[in-house]
C-alpha cells in the first residue's frame, strides 16, 4: 500500500504541471491537485494496472476538474464543458482581436476540453491513444480538438517582438 | 479565413501528428510525411510551427515540476479512508493478513489468465492490496469437473500428464494441505507447505493450453513475495513470506522439484499418489482434516489466529469486504 503511495507521489510534480495547464490558476490547481489525490486514495483499489499509474491519475484529476466545472458553470447558469463545442468560442472570439504575449493566458482561453488535450500531448507527452484514454475520447475526436486546440492558439499567443522585450523590462 | 488549410483534413492531422511525435514508431507513414513536406514549404513550415508551439508551452509550464511540493499535497496522500485498526500489539496478526492477502494474489496471477501477458509494470509488489477486492469475489468450487476427484488428479487430467506434490522436503518444506480453489472463474489448485520453523509456502497450480514458457516473474510486498511462471501445459505461482531475491530461488528450486519428479508423461509413470507422501494428515473425506494455521492463511506467525483474518467483516479486513478469503473447498 505504500508503494501505491510511493507511485503516487512520484506523479505530484507532473499532476500539478497538467493542472496548472487546465486551471490558469496555480493555488485552484493545487486544489485540484489535492482533490485528486485524496480520491485516488480512497480508489486505489480500482486501480487496475494495465496501464500506468500517471494516466490513472490524470484521468482522475481530468474528471475531478470537469465535476467541479459543471458545477461551477451550472452557479452560472451556462452549460457544462462537455455539451457544448459552442461555448467555448464565444468568448475567444470576444477576445479575439487581443492577442496574448504570454502563452499560458493563451491556453487560458481555450475550451477547457482542448486544453485538457493540448496539455497532455503538447506538455505532458503523452500519446495520442494514451491520452484519448484519459480523456475518455475516441482518438480521432481527440486529434481533431488538438488541431483546433492548436489553430486557435496560434491565433491568439502572439510572442512579443524583440524590441517589445526589451522594453517590457520590469 | 485564417487557416490556410482545413483544421480537420487528414492532412493538416498527419502533420499535426508527424510534429508531436507521434509517427517516431512508424517509419513508412513518417518517411511519407517527410517526403511530402520536402515538397511542400508551405506544409514544412506548419510543422515547423507546431513544434515551436509545443516547446513554448513546455517552457511555460516547465517551472511547475520544478517547484517543491506543498505539503497539503504529500499529506494528501496520508488520508486513511479506511483505517484497520492501528493498534500495535495486532502486528503479528497484520503480518499474517499480509501473507493472506498474498496468497490470494498467488492465485489471482494465475486466475487473471496471464498466458496473454500482462505489461511487466502490472506486476509490481505492491498490487498485491489492489487485487483483493477481486479476490473476494471468487467462488467457492469443489474439485472442478468431479466432486469426487482429488485436485491433483483433476489437474493432472487436464494437463495430460502425471502431476503429483512436489517434494519440497530438500528446500525444508512437507506439504499441509491440497485444495481446488477458484479465482476469477479459473479453477486451480493450491498447495500449502510448510517448514520446521512455522513458515509458510504456498504453491498455486493451473492447467493452460499453450506450451510455450515464461521465465520467472517475482513481485515483492513487504516481507511477503511472490514469484511465478510458465511451463508449458502448467502455470505456477509461489508465495512466501520472504524477500525477492530467496522467493527467486526458492521459486526455482520448486521449478526444478516439479520438472524433476511433479511432472511425467502420462502412462509412464506410476499412478498418481496423493496425497503426497509426508507426515501430512491425508484430506480425506469430511470436514477438511488439516492444522487450522493452514486452513486459511498458510499461518507461520505461530499462534495467530489466521482462522479469525478470514472471518467474513473481520476488524482488519482493511477493504470492508465480505471476505477475504477466496473460494476454499476441501477435496473430498
Amino acid at each position: 500500500m505504500d508503494d501505491v503511495k510511493w507511485l503516487m507521489a512520484r506523479e505530484i510534480p507532473r499532476l500539478r504541471r497538467y493542472a496548472l495547464a487546465l486551471i490558469n490558476d496555480p493555488e485552484q490547481a493545487d486544489d485540484l491537485v489535492q482533490d485528486c489525490l485524496e480520491r485516488a486514495i480512497r480508489k486505489r483499489h480500482q486501480w487496475r494496472r494495465h496501464g500506468s499509474i500517471r494516466s490513472w491519475l490524470y484521468r482522475i484529476l481530468y474528471s475531478v476538474f470537469v465535476n467541479q466545472s459543471a458545477r461551477r458553470n451550472r452557479d452560472r447558469r451556462t452549460l457544462t464543458l462537455e455539451q457544448s463545442p459552442a461555448l467555448p468560442s464565444a468568448p475567444a472570439a470576444q477576445e479575439h482581436r487581443l492577442a496574448c504575449h504570454d502563452i499560458a493566458e493563451a491556453m487560458a482561453r481555450l475550451p477547457a476540453e482542448q486544453r485538457a488535450a493540448l496539455a497532455l500531448t503538447a506538455i505532458e507527452g503523452l500519446a495520442y491513444d494514451e491520452a484519448a484514454g484519459v480523456l475518455g475520447i475516441p482518438i480521432g475526436t481527440l486529434r481533431s480538438r488538438l488541431a483546433r486546440a492548436r489553430d486557435t492558439l496560434r491565433t491568439l499567443h502572439e510572442p512579443l517582438p524583440q524590441s517589445a522585450v526589451l522594453r517590457r523590462v520590469k | 479565413m485564417r487557416h490556410p488549410t482545413p483544421t480537420d483534413s487528414s492532412d493538416a492531422l498527419e502533420i499535426l501528428a508527424y510534429a508531436d511525435g507521434q509517427l517516431d514508431n512508424d517509419p513508412a507513414a513518417r518517411a511519407r510525411m517527410e517526403a511530402l513536406l520536402a515538397a511542400d514549404p508551405a506544409l514544412a513550415a506548419r510543422a515547423h510551427a507546431y513544434r515551436a508551439q509545443t516547446d513554448a508551452l513546455r517552457e511555460a509550464y516547465a517551472h511547475r515540476t520544478a517547484e517543491p511540493l506543498p505539503s497539503r499535497l504529500t499529506g494528501a496522500l496520508e488520508t486513511r479512508p479506511r483505517s484497520p485498526s492501528s493498534t500495535r500489539s495486532i502486528g503479528r496478526v497484520a503480518a499474517a493478513l499480509t501473507l493472506v492477502l498474498a496468497g490470494m494474489a498467488g492465485g489471482w496471477v494465475l486466475g487473471r489468465a496471464w498466458d496473454a501477458p500482462l505489461p511487466q509494470a502490472a506486476w509490481s509488489a505492491d498490487g498485491l492490496w489492489d487485487q483483493v477486492d477481486g479476490l473476494v469475489a471468487a467462488t467457492p468450487t469443489g474439485t472442478p469437473g468431479n466432486a469426487t476427484e482429488q485436485p491433483l488428479e483433476w489437474l493432472s487430467r487436464q494437463l495430460s500428464l502425471m502431476l503429483r506434490a512436489p517434494d519440497l522436503s530438500g528446500l525444508g518444506y512437507t506439504l499441509k494441505d491440497v485444495r481446488a480453489v477458484r479465482q476469477n472463474g479459473v479453477a486451480m489448485v493450491r498447495l500449502s507447505y510448510q517448514a520446521a520453523d512455522g513458515a509458510g509456502l504456498r504453491l498455486f497450480l493451473r492447467p493452460r493450453w499453450q506450451q510455450d514458457e515464461a521465465p520467472l516473474q517475482v513481485a515483492e510486498n513487504g516481507d511477503v513475495a511472490l514469484a511465478y511462471w510458465l511451463d508449458g501445459p502448467l502455470a505456477a505461482a509461489v508465495v512466501a513470506s520472504r524477500s525477492g531475491p530467496e522467493i527467486r530461488s526458492l521459486a526455482q528450486a520448486v521449478r526444478r522439484a516439479m520438472s524433476g519428479s511433479a511432472l511425467l508423461p502420462a502412462g509412464v509413470q506410476e499412478p498418481i499418489p496423493f496425497p503426497a507422501p509426508g507426515p501430512t494428515p491425508s484430506p480425506t473425506p469430511g470436514p477438511a482434516p488439516v492444522p487450522a494455521d493452514l486452513a486459511d492463511g498458510g499461518g507461520h506467525h505461530g499462534d495467530t489466529p489466521a482462522n479469525g483474518l478470514s472471518t467474513p467483516g473481520n476488524a482488519l479486513n482493511p477493504f470492508g469486504t465480505t471476505g477475504s478469503e477466496p473460494g476454499v473447498v476441501t477435496p473430498n
